[in-house]
């Protein structure tokens, strides 16, 4: 059961993000649905924080997508072609991920005192994150991986700890992996960047 | 003045003042050489808590530091780890001079350097967990050049690092709030399974392994051999202080036999793998493994010999992992290859440091007259009381032995080549000085680790 209806919004927002990271073949897409997976995730912060801080994280979020997107952009493409079994395969694996965070979203919430859906929403990012860390192997696709991964995380460690220091250092934390991500797709691919 | 200033603060800011200057690079190395020699040198005869005198001045070394409400605390105890440390950066930033590393080495391994120190004095330990994820993301660039490709090894060490993060935070909080009262068993035992991943991914443990020898085969040796070198020591240090800093995981009946466990697994499989081989950098990825379970199983004895088992382990490992580096590094710049194939008779062109391959790998086999030798011995004779652990890692190290007699064999093939010193001055002069301490610490063992215990305990507060 969820605390608040007013958040199938943004939760449906995030799930169409990570789906779109997921499925995803270009690097545009990709980029803007991880500023809308930051965007939703800034809705579930205010609930938890005051706007100053969930703002923080909104601001630090697509400043990592900005700094990906600059070096991004200058290569010539990311896509990865995948074929039609392969993307229904790892839509079901991504579904998967959602109907297990469904089921310990109960047990979480009421073992860490939270409201469910929050429950509900970190766990499904984090399990996505996770998923694609596991089936995707390139560079740019790992960085995603790690920056949902650790959004999921932030998310549910946003209900436990609201310490100052520990969303900046995270924020620096996904600064950073944003900063060698656009340096690992640049020495990726050496030559597309003339 | 503050013990965090002086081995976090001042080695950071240096840092970040070399990666400005790095095109000067004699100037950065002797800077950073001396800078890193130094700490070393004032972690090992300067008392934390007492007053640092230069001739009339006075400076009064206070072990804490406080920034926005949490503390930076580097006390005695921790003196031997600054030691170790800092002198370790020394001879490996000798070792870059020697070698011609990139500039970029003497500003990120000091950083490096200097967060995984601020990862082990931070209080509360939840922080560390992300100052240890940040010394891992600037070691990235420090392991990556533009003309190689990036590996698959790479992504994964860098994903294995960041996996352990949220587990660390997770469990530290969870432990930080049931700390007072441990009537909630099932989040107590939730802790501690997280703190168990956690560290598993950090270390590499069995079955979260298998990233180490790919990440050892594919980027730059030298750079490997110093993040193995260093990463995993610091993170061992920090689970120590996570066992002894809660009561309840201190006295919790399951921590001997998981750290058994996980060392005795890490070793047999490393080995084992390590046999099949036919690559040096490959069998480096699984040395480490088993040293690291090692370190695992010394910790397991919880008694004073463990702690001083682990601090020799920690010794001699540093030396054995440092020259079998240079050696490779060298093997590679010359041309010469690191596969078994292109390695026969190859000792008559680079006998100094086929030698001191030679010699690491028999001394992580524990083979008598070489510096681990001691340190296994005595460390598998506590276990004949239960020898389970002390057979299979015997296993473990037979399978070793076996990969490094494949190594001898293919370095004494007969070839045509004359005899000729591949290795110019500095570089025989580490690796002799290498050789030498193995042999002399594999010989006299009482006077060499003696000594260095007789140092340590002064400064350690037993387990």
């Amino acid at each position: 059961m969820m605390d608040n209806w007013a958040n199938i919004l943004p939760i449906g927002l995030i799930m169409a993000a990570t789906l779109v990271i997921f499925t995803g073949e270009s690097w545009r897409n990709n980029l803007i649905a991880l500023a809308v997976l930051f965007f939703g995730s800034f809705f579930l912060y205010m609930q938890q924080w005051d706007f100053l801080m969930a703002a923080i994280k909104l601001i630090a979020g697509w400043m990592c997508v900005a700094i990906l997107s600059f070096v991004t952009g200058l290569q010539d493409s990311f896509e990865e072609r995948t074929n039609t079994p392969k993307r229904f395969f790892t839509v079901v694996g991504l579904i998967l991920v959602w109907v297990l965070a469904a089921l310990m979203s109960t047990r979480i919430s009421l073992m860490f005192d939270m409201s469910p859906e929050i429950a509900f929403t970190s766990f499904s990012i984090l399990g996505s994150g996770l998923l694609l860390l596991g089936f995707k192997s390139g560079p740019f696709k790992v960085i995603l991986g790690i920056l949902t991964f650790f959004t999921g995380f932030e998310l549910l460690y946003a209900e436990l700890e609201s310490s100052i220091l520990v969303i900046g250092l995270m924020a620096a934390v996904n600064l950073l992996v944003a900063f060698v991500g656009s340096y690992l797709v640049t020495i990726s691919k050496p030559g597309d960047t003339e | 003045m503050s013990a965090p200033i002086i081995w976090i603060i001042v080695p950071f800011l240096a840092a970040v003042f070399f990666w400005f200057i790095q095109q000067k690079q004699r100037l950065v190395f002797y800077s950073a050489a001396g800078l890193s020699f130094l700490l070393g040198l004032v972690a090992l005869f300067q008392k934390i808590d007492s007053a640092l005198r230069i001739g009339s001045l006075a400076i009064n070394i206070q072990s804490t530091m406080t920034i926005l409400g949490r503390s930076l605390v580097l006390d005695n105890a921790d003196r031997i780890y600054l030691a170790f440390v800092y002198i370790s950066l020394f001879f490996w930033y000798l070792g870059a001079q020697a070698f011609h590393t990139s500039s970029k080495f003497f500003p990120l391994g000091m950083a490096v350097v200097a967060l995984l120190t601020a990862g082990l004095a931070v209080e509360p330990f939840l922080y560390s967990a992300i100052l240890v994820e940040l010394a891992v993301i600037i070691s990235l660039p420090l392991l990556l050049t533009r003309d190689s490709p990036i590996g698959k090894g790479l992504l994964r060490y860098f994903i294995f690092q960041s996996l352990a993060l949220p587990m660390i935070m997770l469990a530290g909080w969870i432990l930080s709030g049931v700390q007072t009262s441990f009537s909630d068993m099932n989040q107590l035992y939730i802790a501690a399974l997280l703190l168990g991943l956690g560290f598993a991914f950090w270390l590499g443990m069995f079955p979260f392994h298998m990233w180490i020898p790919e990440f050892c085969s594919e980027n730059d040796p030298f750079t490997n051999g110093f993040v193995m070198g260093i990463l995993p020591v610091a993170v061992i240090l920090i689970m120590l202080d996570y066992i002894n800093g809660l009561t309840w995981l201190k006295d919790a009946a399951f921590i001997t036999p998981a750290l058994s466990v996980c060392g005795t697994l890490m070793v047999v499989t490393g080995g084992v793998w390590a046999a099949v081989q036919t690559d040096l950098c490959r069998i480096f990825g699984y040395g480490v493994i088993i040293e690291t379970g090692f370190m695992l199983i010394s910790i397991s004895l919880r008694n004073e010999l463990g702690t001083q088992l682990f601090y020799y382990t920690m010794f001699a490992r540093a030396i054995e992992l440092g020259i079998f580096t240079l050696a490779i590094v060298h093997f590679q710049k010359n041309g010469l290859g690191t596969s078994l194939a292109d390695l026969k008779g190859r000792v008559k062109v680079a006998p100094l440091s086929s030698i001191a391959l030679i010699a690491a790998m028999f001394s992580w086999t524990g083979i008598p007259l070489l510096a681990s030798f001691p340190i296994r011995a005595v460390l598998l004779g506590q276990f004949s009381t239960a020898p389970g652990t002390a057979l299979w890692a015997l296993v473990g190290m037979g399978a070793l032995t076996w990969a490094a007699c494949n190594v001898l064999r293919s370095l004494f093939q007969k070839n045509k080549e004359k005899w000729s010193l591949s290795e110019d001055t500095p570089q025989s002069m580490l690796f002799i000085l290498g050789i030498l301490l193995l042999l002399l610490i594999g010989s006299f063992p009482s006077l060499f680790l003696e000594a260095v215990w007789s140092k340590i305990s002064v400064f350690l507060t037993m387990l």
